[in-house]
C-alpha cells in the first residue's frame, strides 16, 4: 500500500519527469533521424535494389556504385542469430539449472560471481580473440589444414568455388561462437532469477510427494519458470542481433550473393549490422560520403529496429502464452 | 527436511523396487556391487577426456574408436550385471551400447576429411570423433553413477550431473583458455614504456633561420609509439558517461517508481526498455548523426571536436567525446534506471510510512529514505554500465581518431577498445606500427572492466550492509 501525503505536483515530481523524458525524446530522435536518413537510400535505389542479392563497397575487392542490396545480410542476420542462440541456450540454461537446484556447496555462488565479472568483459576482446579461435579450431577443424590443393578439388560434395577460400579465418560459426560467448553471461543471470523465483512451496509440495530433484525440475519448475527463461532468451537474441564488432571481426563486413545452401553457415555471410558499418565506413572510404550513400546504412538501422521490436513483440506473446499454459 | 526425503529411497516410486537391500550385504559383496559401475564410470569418464582431447587437437585419431569399442563391452557386462544385482533388464543400457556400436562403425567408416551437401567446408574426421564421444559418454556416466548409488530416487538426481555440468565445463575452460590466451599475448615482448607515453604522428611546419639567407619553412615531423592517449581517453569516456547518464538514469527511476503508475509510467519504462535493445550501429549511426549534422553551426565545436594544427583550432571530420558519451549515455541509462527502480520498489512499506509518520515530507522520504535504500543497486549499475561503455566500439567506429592530438571533452574521441579495432582496420602504416600492441591493449582493457566489475560486487556488498543494514 502506498501512502501519499498530498496530490500535488512537487518539485520532485517535476524535476524526475522531466528527466525521464529526455531519453524518451532521444529515443524518438533517433526513430526519425533513421527514417528520414533512409528515405533518399529509398528514392535512390527503390525498394528492389535494397532487396536485392548483389551488394559492394570498397572492402569487397571489386566496387561497383550502386549495388546495395541487403538481402545477403538479412539472412545473414537470422543466420548468425540461429547458431549463436542454438549454441548460446543450453549452456545458459544448464548454468541456471546448476546455480540453482544443483550446486553442491558453494559453487552455484562462485558461478555466480564469474558470470557477473564475465559480463564485463568487452565485445572487442572477443572479436580479438576470435583469431585465435580461428587458428586454433575452425582451421584445423573445418578448412581442411595442411591439405595440397589438388587433394581439395578432388573432394566431393564442395562448391567449386571453395580451393581459393581455404584456410578461411571468417565465417558465421565462428562468429556465432564468440557471440554466444558474449551472451551467455548475459542470459544466464536471467534464466537464474527466473529460476529462482519459483514459489516453494511448488517445489516443496512436489518433493513431498516423493518426486526426486531432476522430475521437480522438468515437471514443475522449468515450466513455471519458463516465462522468465523466454525473457532471457529475448534478451541475448537481441544483443546477438545488434552486436556490430564480433561480427564485424569474425565474419565480414560485406558478402555480395545469397549462401549456396541458404543454411551454409560455414559462409561469411555478414548479417545486417556489419553490413551498414561496411557501407558507411566504406561510402567514408571511397569519398563518395554524400548522405544518400551511406543512407543505405541507416536503411540497415531502419529494418535492425523492425526486427527488434518484432522480437520484443513475439516474446511478450509468448511469455503471456507461457503463464497461460503452465503457470494458471 | 528435504534432505532426508531425498535420501531415503521411495520404494513405491523407485525403479528399482526389487532390488535386494545393499545394507544387510557384507562390505566384500557392496564392493562386488559397485565394480562394474564403477569400471563403467572410468571407462566413460575416460572417453569424455578423449573427447576433449579430439576436439582440441586432430592427433589423437588413433583412440576414439578403441574406447568406444570398450565402452561398447562394458555397458554389456553392466547390462548384465544390473540384472544379477537387481534382478531388472536395463534396456536403456543395453539401446545405449548399441549406439556405442552404431557410432563405432560410423566413425570407422567415415573418411578423414569429410565433405558434402555443397556446404563450403571441409570437416576434420576428429570432430566427428569427439561429438560421438560425447554423445555416448554421457549417458554411460550417467547410468554408472545411478548405478553405483544405489537406483534411488536420489542416485537418478546424481546421474544428471554430467549432463549439466558438461557445457558448464566445456565454456568455462574455453573462457579461460581465451583470457590465459590474451594474458600471455598481451605480456610478452612489451615494453612496458609504451603505457606511459601518447601515441604521436604528426608534423608541424617550422621556420628555419639560416644564416645570411632567408627564413624558410620546413616540416619537422614526431612519431612516438604509445597507448597513454587511449587509456586517458578510456577514463575520460567513462568519467563523461557517468556523468551524463547518473542523473538522468536515477532521475527516470526514482519517476518510475514513485510517480509513474500511470499510462505514461509504462510508456516511459518501454521506450527507456527500447533503447537497450535497438542494435549497437543504431547508436553508432545516431553518433555520427550528431556529429555530421551539427555542420558548421555553433554546436559543430562541441559535437565534431576540435583539434589545434599548430596555428589555428580546426574541426575534425569524426565526433567529440561530448557526441560519444551522450551516445553511450543512452545505452547506460536503461540500465541505471532499471537499477534505481527495482531498488526504490523493494523498499520496505513500513520505513517509508515511519519516515511520513514522523512528520517527513514526501520529498525528504525520497532523499533520506528511499535513495539511500537504492543506493547499491544504483552504485552497481553504474560501475557495469562505466565498464560496458568504455569497452564499447560500435558506438565510436564511425567517429573516432586516434587522440594524437589531446584529449580534452571537445577533442576526438578515442579509447582503447578502439584503438584494437583500429589495430586491424586502420591504414597500413598505423598498422605495421601499433599491431604488436593490440593484445596488451586489450589486457588493459579487461584489467580496467574486470576491476570496475570486482568494485562493483564489493560496494554492492558493502552498501547493502551499511544501508540496509542486511
Amino acid at each position: 500500500m502506498r501512502v501519499r501525503t498530498a496530490r500535488r505536483l512537487t518539485t520532485a515530481h517535476g524535476v524526475t519527469l522531466g528527466l525521464a523524458l529526455i531519453p524518451v525524446a532521444m529515443f524518438v530522435v533517433i526513430v526519425t533521424v533513421l527514417v528520414l536518413v533512409s528515405i533518399p537510400a529509398i528514392l535512390q535505389y527503390g525498394l528492389q535494389g535494397i532487396f536485392s542479392t548483389k551488394i559492394s563497397t570498397v572492402f569487397s575487392g571489386i566496387y561497383t556504385p550502386g549495388e546495395v542490396g541487403l538481402l545477403p545480410a538479412i539472412t545473414g542476420t537470422f543466420l548468425v542469430a540461429g547458431v549463436a542462440l542454438v549454441i548460446a541456450f543450453p549452456v545458459a540454461l544448464a548454468m541456471a539449472i546448476f546455480a540453482t537446484e544443483f550446486s553442491p556447496g558453494g559453487l552455484g555462488r562462485a558461478l555466480e560471481t564469474v558470470l557477473t565479472l564475465f559480463a564485463g568483459i568487452p565485445p572487442i576482446i572477443y572479436a580479438l580473440l576470435s583469431v585465435f579461435v580461428a587458428q586454433q579450431f575452425m582451421q584445423p577443424k573445418f578448412s581442411g589444414e595442411g591439405l595440397p590443393l589438388d587433394v581439395i578439388t578432388s573432394l566431393p560434395g564442395i562448391p567449386p568455388y571453395n580451393p581459393g577460400m581455404l584456410p578461411r579465418e571468417q565465417s558465421v560459426l565462428l562468429g556465432s561462437i564468440m557471440l554466444s560467448l558474449l551472451v551467455i553471461p548475459f542470459m544466464a543471470p536471467i534464466m537464474l532469477d527466473a529460476i529462482r523465483t519459483v514459489p516453494h512451496d511448488l517445489k516443496e509440495g512436489s518433493l513431498a510427494l516423493g518426486a526426486n530433484r531432476w522430475h521437480t525440475l522438468r515437471r514443475i519448475v522449468l515450466p513455471t519458470a519458463a516465462s522468465g527463461i523466454a525473457t532471457g532468451v529475448s534478451l541475448g537474441l537481441l544483443k546477438v542481433i545488434g552486436d556490430v564488432i564480433i561480427v564485424a571481426w569474425a565474419i565480414g563486413f560485406v558478402k555480395s550473393g545469397l549462401p549456396d545452401p541458404i543454411w551454409d553457415i560455414f559462409e561469411r555471410a555478414a548479417p545486417l549490422t556489419s553490413t551498414g558499418a561496411g557501407l558507411l565506413n566504406g561510402f567514408e572510404a571511397a569519398g563518395t560520403s554524400n548522405i544518400s550513400g551511406g543512407s543505405v546504412a541507416f536503411f540497415a538501422g531502419l529494418l535492425l529496429l523492425m526486427i527488434a521490436f518484432t522480437i520484443l513483440g513475439v516474446t511478450s506473446w509468448l511469455q503471456k502464452w507461457l503463464t497461460r499454459r503452465y503457470v494458471q | 527436511m528435504k534432505a532426508t526425503l531425498e535420501e531415503q529411497p521411495i520404494a513405491a516410486l523407485s525403479p528399482a523396487s526389487t532390488a535386494q537391500p545393499v545394507k544387510g550385504a557384507s562390505a566384500a559383496s557392496q564392493l562386488g556391487n559397485r565394480a562394474v559401475p564403477a569400471v563403467t564410470m572410468f571407462v566413460s569418464f575416460a572417453a569424455l577426456v578423449v573427447g576433449f582431447l579430439t576436439l582440441t587437437q586432430n592427433t589423437y585419431e588413433d583412440y576414439p574408436i578403441p574406447v568406444l569399442g570398450v565402452l561398447c563391452v562394458v555397458l554389456q557386462i553392466q547390462f548384465l550385471d544390473t540384472y544379477r544385482r537387481r534382478g531388472v533388464w536395463s534396456w536403456r543400457v543395453l539401446m545405449l551400447s548399441g549406439l556405442t556400436f552404431g557410432i563405432l562403425l560410423v566413425l570407422q567408416a567415415l573418411p578423414e576429411y569429410v565433405t558434402g551437401l555443397q556446404l563450403n567446408v571441409i570437416v576434420h574426421h576428429s570432430l566427428f570423433s569427439s561429438i560421438g564421444l560425447f554423445i555416448v559418454a554421457l549417458p554411460a556416466l550417467g547410468a554408472a553413477l545411478y548405478e553405483w548409488f544405489g537406483a534411488t530416487p536420489r542416485a537418478e538426481d546424481i546421474a544428471h550431473y554430467p549432463l549439466i555440468l558438461f557445457p558448464i565445463v566445456l565454456v568455462l575452460g574455453l573462457y579461460i583458455l581465451l583470457i590465459v590466451q590474451l594474458l600471455s599475448r598481451g605480456t610478452t615482448n612489451v615494453d612496458w614504456i609504451i603505457l606511459r607515453q601518447p601515441y604521436f604522428n604528426y608534423s608541424w611546419p617550422v621556420k628555419e633561420y639560416i644564416a645570411g639567407d632567408w627564413p624558410r619553412w620546413t616540416s619537422e615531423s614526431r612519431l612516438q609509439v604509445g597507448l597513454l592517449n587511449y587509456i586517458l581517453g578510456t577514463i575520460l569516456l567513462m568519467i563523461l558517461t557517468t556523468l551524463i547518464s547518473l542523473p538522468i538514469g536515477v532521475g527516470a527511476g526514482i519517476y518510475l517508481s514513485e510517480y509513474g503508475g500511470g499510462r505514461l509510467g509504462s510508456l516511459i519504462r518501454f521506450t527507456v526498455s527500447s533503447l537497450r535493445a535497438i542494435s549497437l550501429l543504431i547508436l553508432g549511426l545516431t553518433a555520427y548523426s550528431l556529429a555530421r549534422f551539427s555542420g558548421d553551426t555553433l554546436l559543430a565545436g562541441l559535437l565534431r571536436g576540435t583539434y589545434f594544427n599548430g596555428w589555428e583550432e580546426r574541426l575534425t571530420t569524426g565526433g567529440s567525446f561530448l557526441t560519444a558519451s551522450i551516445t553511450l549515455a543512452l545505452l547506460i541509462i536503461p540500465v541505471i534506471m532499471r537499477a534505481t527502480e527495482e531498488g526504490a520498489r523493494s523498499l520496505p512499506t513500513e520505513l517509508r510510512e515511519g519516515s511520513l509518520a514522523l512528520g517527513a515530507s514526501e520529498q525528504t522520504t525520497l532523499y533520506r529514505v528511499v535513495v539511500p535504500w537504492a543506493l547499491p543497486n544504483i552504485v552497481t549499475a553504474v560501475l557495469l554500465g562505466c565498464a560496458e561503455a568504455g569497452g564499447s566500439v560500435a558506438v565510436l567506429m564511425f567517429i573516432a581518431g586516434r587522440g594524437d592530438y589531446g584529449i580534452g571533452i571537445t577533442r576526438q574521441v578515442t579509447s582503447l577498445a578502439y584503438f584494437i579495432f583500429d589495430t586491424y582496420y586502420g591504414d597500413p602504416g598505423f598498422k605495421g606500427l601499433m599491431q604488436p600492441f593490440q593484445f596488451t591493449a586489450g589486457v588493459l582493457l579487461l584489467i580496467i572492466n574486470l576491476s570496475l566489475g570486482i568494485l562493483a560486487l564489493w560496494l554492492k556488498h558493502r552498501l547493502t550492509k551499511r544501508h540496509r543494514g542486511m
